[in-house]
């Protein structure tokens, strides 16, 4: 059995932080994904127009048959297929429709995300507690303050100072450039409303280079992988940094099965993994332990983890694994037209848009008597082009010239909606159902409850309401819920807490009961707040790092 | 992670069709089969041969080439074939028989048989035609296949349209005529 001082199990966007900081502070570090590898710069399509793929991108109807789950979102196209997971391989249960959109491949989703990047407060920490909901954070916004500005700095974010006290600002890079429609809008919204306001995205895409990275180039193909490495994403910053220390052991497609568990001393002695090409079994020790494979499949290695100690998983002693399952709730909002601005056009493809942050229930003058917590807005102006020849009634060569020149500036906001976490929205082990390996399938059962419905009509109505203050017209609301998972923020099912009978890890992301493993992505989140989780979970895996080598320094673990 | 943009959202509704977003994209650029001696796969070389005619009176050649210059029946007929259901693919079916039922009740010929003012009076019934009976109607599907494969030819994106593949920054307020044009990429 080969020995390291520290296994990390998945490489996305907190697997790629546990092991550079682990690897930088010294540490003999196994690194495991169950995907291929992806070295920074192999993005075969990044460079590629879309006439040069079969069916000029698009998958056919058969193709896509073959990705159930995975077309659910939206993105699958030839671009971007590399990326997915093929669903008949990766099947799960959904006991209740469930989008489990993911890539098993190392830097998984850290390649594909959206790189929306934003603190969370007090007013997301305190919110439990203050409204008896759920547990309460062990941490509150000072705890893990100086590890966002410790992420921020090295992930380069771009991004506008605001002195907002609900939404914290960070270390920006320089903002990225409104569209005039945008600015005519932020400037509006500030004159009109007390309690609004309207900012740049922040967003993980360098606006000059900067650690040894590119600056953006403004082609917005961020999804294919980007060759100047001007976003952020586990290939192309922290597992180079990592494996730039000597320290780190990369192994890709490990599937881990189980975190080994030694009764005596009641600490994980390391990890036991299929080897995914051959189906071998091989063991690995380690002092320590850290769990970065994504919500699902981290609680799934835990729930696998059985023992006498741990008949119901490792950890598990509050029953807690596997609950309070949460997400998103989006795709409601609304989009309105101007006449302004006839005579401006724009330069480049932006991979970023406007921010709206959450507004409602801040304080006693925003309550809002329906529902607790609340939403923030994503929105992009836009300009429309040829695309708006195709609902015109006209034809023939008039048309064809008018086409040719811009159409009206638009502007479309969409809400993302706090989910409460709720015990009965979960994640467990199918009793019978196995996958490939033998191992048994997730199967999952969440569904939306009262307080997410109830802020929907809200997140049309305010939109509508902020476009009409702004003089936009022809304003059109929408609401489109789509299946829980479908934010791709799912998070929860392995709680961070204060009492270990409620909770499954403790302040430092440790499990209460196994103190040498710790779970860091978004399993560990004790609600989801509104605001993109991201930079919360890279945060909080620092943190714990940090802690974890200053523990084993002092022998405590 | 980066949300679908609004289009994807409100759907765009062509004739009963809605476009998804998955299909929008894969309109976003086109090449498709050059050659000569081309055989579609959807339609029959009579029907390839109509939507070529009624591409063009969409999309006539001006200064800048037409539809029938972009061969867009060629990526219709892959875009139907590969991307839409059988139910779908019969309304297109029928609504071309239709174009020409409609010639040759007025004229006595086909569609591809008729002068192009007559052509243009077709189009200009079936326009009429199409704002009444909304949602059913072969018009706007045609048209709405049309401009997307015209529009995101490759030679359209990048000779007709202004052509960018590394922008290198982003200006997000500059004065249109120091554009002047529309940009073909998304």
């Amino acid at each position: 059995m080969e020995k390291y001082d520290a296994i990390v199990i998945g490489t996305g966007i907190t697997g790629g932080w546990a092991a550079k900081e682990l690897c930088e502070k010294g540490l003999k570090t196994l690194v495991l994904d169950r995907g291929r590898d992806i070295k920074h710069g192999e993005y075969p399509t990044a460079n590629m127009d879309d006439w040069d793929f079969p069916n000029n991108g698009q998958l056919s109807l058969g193709e896509l048959a073959a990705y159930p789950v995975q077309k659910r979102a939206g993105y699958i196209n030839h671009p971007t297929l590399h990326l997915w997971v093929k669903d008949k391989e990766f099947p799960y249960h959904e006991e209740r429709a469930f989008d489990w959109i993911r890539g098993n491949h190392v830097g998984g989703r850290s390649l594909m995300w959206g790189r929306q990047v934003y603190r969370w407060s007090d007013l997301d920490f305190e919110a439990n507690a203050k409204e008896g909901i759920g547990v309460d954070w062990p941490i509150r916004y000072k705890d893990i303050a100086p590890w966002y500005d410790y992420v921020e700095k090295f992930i380069g974010v771009s991004g506008q100072r605001e002195s907002l006290a609900h939404l914290p600002d960070g270390e920006f890079l320089p903002p990225m450039e409104y569209f005039c429609i945008e600015q005519h809008f932020a400037d509006r919204i500030r004159d009109k409303y007390k309690d609004r306001m309207v900012t740049i995205g922040r967003v993980a895409n360098l606006t000059r280079d900067y650690q040894g990275r590119g600056s953006c180039q403004y082609r917005n193909r961020c999804i294919r992988g980007c060759p100047y490495g001007a976003y952020f994403s586990s290939n192309s910053s922290t597992l180079p940094a990592a494996f730039e220390t000597g320290n780190m052991d990369l192994r890709p497609h490990s599937v881990v099965t189980k975190i080994l568990f030694d009764d005596n001393t009641q600490r994980a002695t390391g990890v036991e993994v299929i080897d995914a090409e051959t189906n071998e079994v091989v063991q690995f020790t380690a002092r320590i332990v850290f769990l970065c494979a994504s919500t699902l499949a981290s609680t799934q290695i835990l729930l696998q983890s059985v023992s006498s100690r741990f008949p119901n998983g490792m950890g598990n002693d509050s029953d807690e694994l596997g609950c309070n399952l949460m997400d998103h709730h989006c795709y409601a909002g609304a989009s309105g037209s101007s006449d302004l601005f006839q005579d401006m056009y724009y330069k480049g493809r932006r991979p970023n848009g406007i921010y709206i942050p959450r507004f409602q229930n801040i304080n006693a003058a925003t309550k809002r008597d329906r529902y607790v917590r609340g939403f923030a807005y994503q929105g992009n102006g836009s300009r429309e082009g040829w695309f708006r020849a195709i609902r015109e009634a006209e034809f023939g060569a008039k048309f064809k010239e008018a086409s040719l020149n811009p159409g009206k500036w638009k502007l479309g906001l969409i809400a993302f909606g706090e989910c409460l976490p709720y015990r009965d929205n979960r994640m467990y082990l199918h009793q019978t159902k196995k996958d490939q390996f033998g191992l048994p399938l997730v199967a999952i059962d969440a569904k939306w409850n009262e307080n997410e419905l109830a802020m929907r009509q809200d997140m049309q109505t305010d939109a509508a309401e902020m476009l009409q203050q702004s003089g936009f017209h022809s304003i059109h609301t929408f609401d489109q819920l789509s299946n829980p998972g479908s934010g791709i923020h799912e998070m929860g099912t392995a709680r961070m807490g204060r009492d270990p009978s409620t909770s499954v890890l403790n302040a430092w992301n440790q499990i209460h009961s196994v103190k040498n493993v710790f779970v860091t992505d978004g399993s560990c989140m004790t609600s989801s707040a509104c605001q993109n989780p991201s930079l919360t979970y890279m945060a909080l895996t620092v943190r714990a790092a940090d802690r974890a080598v200053s523990l084993l320094k002092n022998k405590e673990i | 992670m980066k949300r679908r943009t609004y289009l994807k959202h409100s759907g765009w509704v062509l004739g009963g069709m809605v476009f998804s977003g998955a299909v929008i994209s894969a309109f976003k650029s086109c090449k498709w089969d050059e050659s000569t001696d081309w055989t579609p796969r959807f339609f029959s070389q009579k029907e390839a041969k109509l939507v070529a005619e009624t591409a063009e009176c969409i999309i006539p050649r001006t200064e800048t080439p037409g539809a029938k210059d972009m061969m867009v029946e060629r990526r219709i007929d892959e875009i139907l074939y590969s991307n839409y259901e059988a139910s779908d693919q019969q309304i297109f079916r029928s609504g071309l028989a239709y174009i020409d039922e409609l010639c040759i009740r007025k004229y006595k010929k086909g569609f591809v048989d008729i002068d192009w003012e007559r052509q243009n009076e077709i189009f200009a019934i079936l326009s009429e035609e199409a704002k009444v009976q909304r949602g059913k109607h072969i018009y706007p599907f045609l048209k709405g296949l049309t401009v997307m494969a015209y529009f995101t030819s490759e030679v359209v994106c990048q000779e007709v349209l202004l052509y960018d593949p590394v922008p290198g920054r982003f200006d997000g307020c500059v004065p249109y005529i120091e554009i002047n044009g529309i940009w073909g990429l998304q």
